[in-house]
């Protein structure tokens, strides 16, 4: 079930999926994670048995696209052997996808050869990037979760691709080093997501750059050019420092390292590692070498600017005005097009806008009524304060509606007329506007899992 | 701690008495046929920069347009037609013969420009057109193109609606002449004069075939830029400098002292600073009720006696002159000071 983010008390549209997945060690079926996001109810089915096996979602990555699913039926498993992990294939070799294409009963193969490793943007989160590999085998809807293998093992789970009218023969799958790591992380009973160091930075091969920064012409070293202060480079790493090093890898000018014989984005190096790992920069700082360690976690506003899952839409709706914390999902929903409410969703991180605005608070939607009839011109607006106390977190503006004074004065960013609300008008009026759009419930402040208390109906 | 308060005063005048009356065919009969036709061809020859290599300019582009003659040998045409301009040169309609043409004045706000030729007899014989300033909802104009042969094309267009309307360079709005009418196609019909019994009553601004609408520049804006364009320098068409929000939203009104439930005003958003609303003394949270002695209604609209309910900004635009003082009633809800200062406009 998707949430509705135009009508965030409704439970959301119920969806049906096909994907496809594989039994891997420890009696677990590996998928995508955006076959199971989201979901109330997953089955499984094997080849050539009719029954339909109630599974259970048991970690979900959705920064990866990966999911691992559990299922209690003990003969499941029985007579299956679990497939085996292989490396990155190498270019041009031919790899076989298995799965259910367009769904069916019968599993279908496609193969295809090795065509590209590089980095590519996962769409399930659209926000992280890490390794995929571009493979010429047909890949389409139902093919999601399951096995690309070689040689008998792994090479990969086919994910993404594109439609039609954009390319062809372009599909891409999560190489094994992406699973190794997920499946790595989930052991201690957590996954806990990608780390990033949470920094921009620029390449250096301008000369009159290098020699102004005191750098020999040896193309080493990027530019550090703006640090994210809620990330874990905050005050190790400043902007115009120059890192020379990742944990003894030289940095190219171009960005890239060496790593076991390969070039890679020296970003590679924080990618195979874990929340809670260190790492060491070797930098330049006014001109002085220096040696930092920093501690890694994934900075919490990037979530912000990609999908979230299970997860409930959180919003405050006070006189029929809807409030909505910003992010990708609400904005899609919405399909904004008003720069001011686009700008604060581009520049979140890069321009540290979530120090002053944790929670970019919209006015996005007003459900009509007598109370609030002339107020349309304000929808899209963003808060700033109410009778003049800044607002930074959705629960701010619910504590300033629980507040006793008659009149609510709520400022907008920009130059617009404050948005005036009195009171007793808007108690008068809140039955009536629950009852006329069937309003279940006028606020949720919590982001709690969508799926809680529906794990028990699983077990069956 | 409301008050009421003048700033004081100067004054814009310009009403012409006019009423729905009866009808008369906009096109003129044969009887009135035009000895020389008040209308010219005018091409241009531009080039625009190229903003991707802003160091060169564009191939040069050719526009074949019309011109509407004016006393004192001058030839009024839309400014974007002769907006990076090389070469201006006017052609007799009927004879074909030309000569070149400089730009005397130009206003790309309100998108209007005087010509003038460079031969000074050039317009000899021409009986120039007189603005027709009566213009309201109903009347039928007449636009007027031109046969290849120099023959007068008329069409006829219905007036449907007079309002405040964005311009191409989107400045603000101007008051707006919106006609039906079916335009036929004629190669050179860039800067489309719209006739009332033989008077200018507006110019072509933007056309669309598929609704058969014609937006069209009213003689109040050409006869603000005309007069205008007689002194020596042109100032344009002066602002206040404030942003205003509707007060039809009860709570903002209360919020902002209005106590009576029918009151009008707009409520002032933003001031600007060092514009004649700032030395005026206009504060955010003003309400603005009254402009040049008409009273403004909640949503910014005043009664035209020509044109019925326009914002009040063609009071601004359209009727006040860069230097003028511009009476402004407005109600004080932060500063209990009585405001007695003049507002000077700037363009």
């Amino acid at each position: 079930m998707d949430p509705d983010y135009k009508a965030p008390w409704n439970a959301g549209g119920l969806e049906r999926g096909v994907g496809a997945g594989f039994v891997i060690s420890g009696n677990r079926i590996m998928t995508n994670a955006h076959v199971v996001a989201n979901s109330r109810y997953v089955t499984v089915e094997r080849d050539g048995d009719p029954n339909k096996y109630p599974a259970k979602v048991q970690f979900i990555a959705n920064d990866c696209d990966l999911a691992v699913i559990t299922v209690s039926a003990p003969d499941f498993f029985k007579n299956m052997l679990p497939l085996k992990l292989g490396e990155i294939p190498a270019l041009e070799s031919t790899v076989s996808a298995y799965g259910y294409p367009i769904g069916g009963e019968r599993m279908s193969v496609t193969t295809g050869i090795v065509s590209r490793i590089d980095f590519q943007l996962y769409t399930h989160s659209s926000v992280d990037q890490h390794l995929a590999i571009q493979i010429s085998a047909q890949i389409n809807p139902g093919n999601s979760g399951g096995p690309v293998m070689q040689d008998g093992k792994v090479a990969g789970v086919a994910f993404q691709g594109y439609s039609g009218d954009v390319a062809q023969g372009v599909a891409y799958m999560i190489p094994t080093p992406v699973i190794k790591r997920f499946l790595q992380d989930i052991s201690n009973g957590h996954y806990d997501e990608y780390p990033d160091l949470a920094i921009t930075y620029a390449k250096l091969q301008n000369p009159a750059q290098r020699r102004f920064l005191g750098l020999k012409d040896d193309d080493r070293g990027v530019l550090v050019s703006s640090v994210v202060a809620a990330g874990p480079s905050d005050g190790i790493l400043y902007p115009g420092d120059v890192l020379m090093a990742i944990d003894g890898h030289p940095i190219a000018s171009d960005a890239n390292v060496e790593l076991e014989g390969e070039r890679a984005q020296f970003e590679e190096v924080v990618e195979r590692k874990f929340k809670g790992d260190s790492v060491k920069m070797d930098i330049l700082r006014n001109k002085r070498p220096l040696t930092v360690e920093l501690k890694l976690y994934k900075p919490w506003p990037y979530s912000v600017q990609g999908h979230s899952y299970d997860v409930r839409p959180r919003y405050v709706l006070y006189g029929g005005l809807l409030f909505q914390p910003l992010n990708l999902d609400m904005l899609e929903a919405y399909r904004t097009a008003d720069l001011r409410v686009r700008h604060f969703f581009e520049y979140f991180v890069l321009d540290q806008l979530y120090l002053q605005h944790p929670d970019v608070i919209v006015l996005a939607n007003i459900l009509p009524d007598p109370i609030n009839t002339y107020l349309s011109p304000y929808r899209g607006g963003i808060v700033d304060e109410v009778n003049g106390k800044k607002i930074r977190t959705l629960d701010e503006l619910a504590s300033a509606f629980a507040e006793s004074p008659e009149r609510l004065v709520i400022r907008m960013i920009g130059d617009g007329p404050p948005l005036v609300l009195n009171r007793s008008q808007i108690e008068a009026a809140r039955e009536r506007i629950k009852m006329r759009y069937n309003v279940l419930k006028e606020q949720n402040l919590e982001e709690q899992p969508a799926s809680k208390g529906t794990e028990q109906a699983n077990k069956t | 701690m409301t008050r009421h308060s003048f700033i004081a005063f100067g004054l814009i005048l310009f009403t012409v008495s006019g009423a729905l009356g009866k009808k008369e065919s906009a096109v003129p009969s044969a009887l009135n046929k035009q000895k020389q036709l008040a209308l010219v061809r005018v091409n241009v020859t531009g080039q625009s920069y190229d903003y991707f290599r802003p160091w060169q300019k564009k191939a040069p582009v050719s526009k074949r347009a019309l011109g509407a003659v004016l006393s004192k040998g001058r030839v009024l045409v839309t400014a974007d037609l002769v907006a990076n301009q090389n070469y201006v040169e006017l052609e007799r309609a009927e004879s074909g013969e030309k000569t070149a043409a400089t730009v005397e004045v130009i206003d790309h706000e309100a998108n209007l420009a005087l010509l003038q030729p460079v031969e000074k007899t050039f317009l000899d014989g021409i009986t120039p057109l007189e603005i027709a300033s009566d213009t309201v909802v109903g009347d039928r104009l007449a636009a007027w193109q031109l046969e290849p042969t120099g023959a007068l094309l008329a069409t006829e267009g219905l007036v449907t609606t007079v309002q405040m309307m964005p311009y191409p360079i989107d400045v603000g709005e101007f008051l707006t002449f919106r006609i039906s009418i079916p335009m036929q196609y004629r190669e050179n019909s860039y800067t489309v004069p719209l006739v009332k019994k033989n008077k200018l009553a507006g110019l072509l601004l933007r056309y669309d075939s598929r609704s058969q609408l014609l937006d069209a520049i009213p003689a109040p804006v050409i006869t603000h830029f005309l007069k205008d364009a007689e002194s020596q320098n042109y100032r344009g068409f002066p602002s206040a400098g404030f942003s205003f929000f509707p007060t039809r939203d009860p709570a903002l009104r209360e919020f902002a002292g209005e106590k009576a439930k029918n009151a009008g005003g707009v409520y002032v958003t933003n001031v600007e600073p060092g514009t004649p609303a700032t030395k005026a003394g206009l504060q955010i949270g003003d309400i603005v009720t009254a402009v040049a002695n008409n009273e403004i209604d909640q949503n910014g609209n005043y009664v035209d006696p020509l044109y019925g309910k326009i914002e009040f900004t063609n009071l601004l635009t359209a009727h006040a002159y860069a230097g003028d003082v511009i009476p402004t009633l407005m109600r004080v809800m932060l500063s209990p000071c009585a405001l007695s200062v003049t507002a000077s406009l700037c363009s």
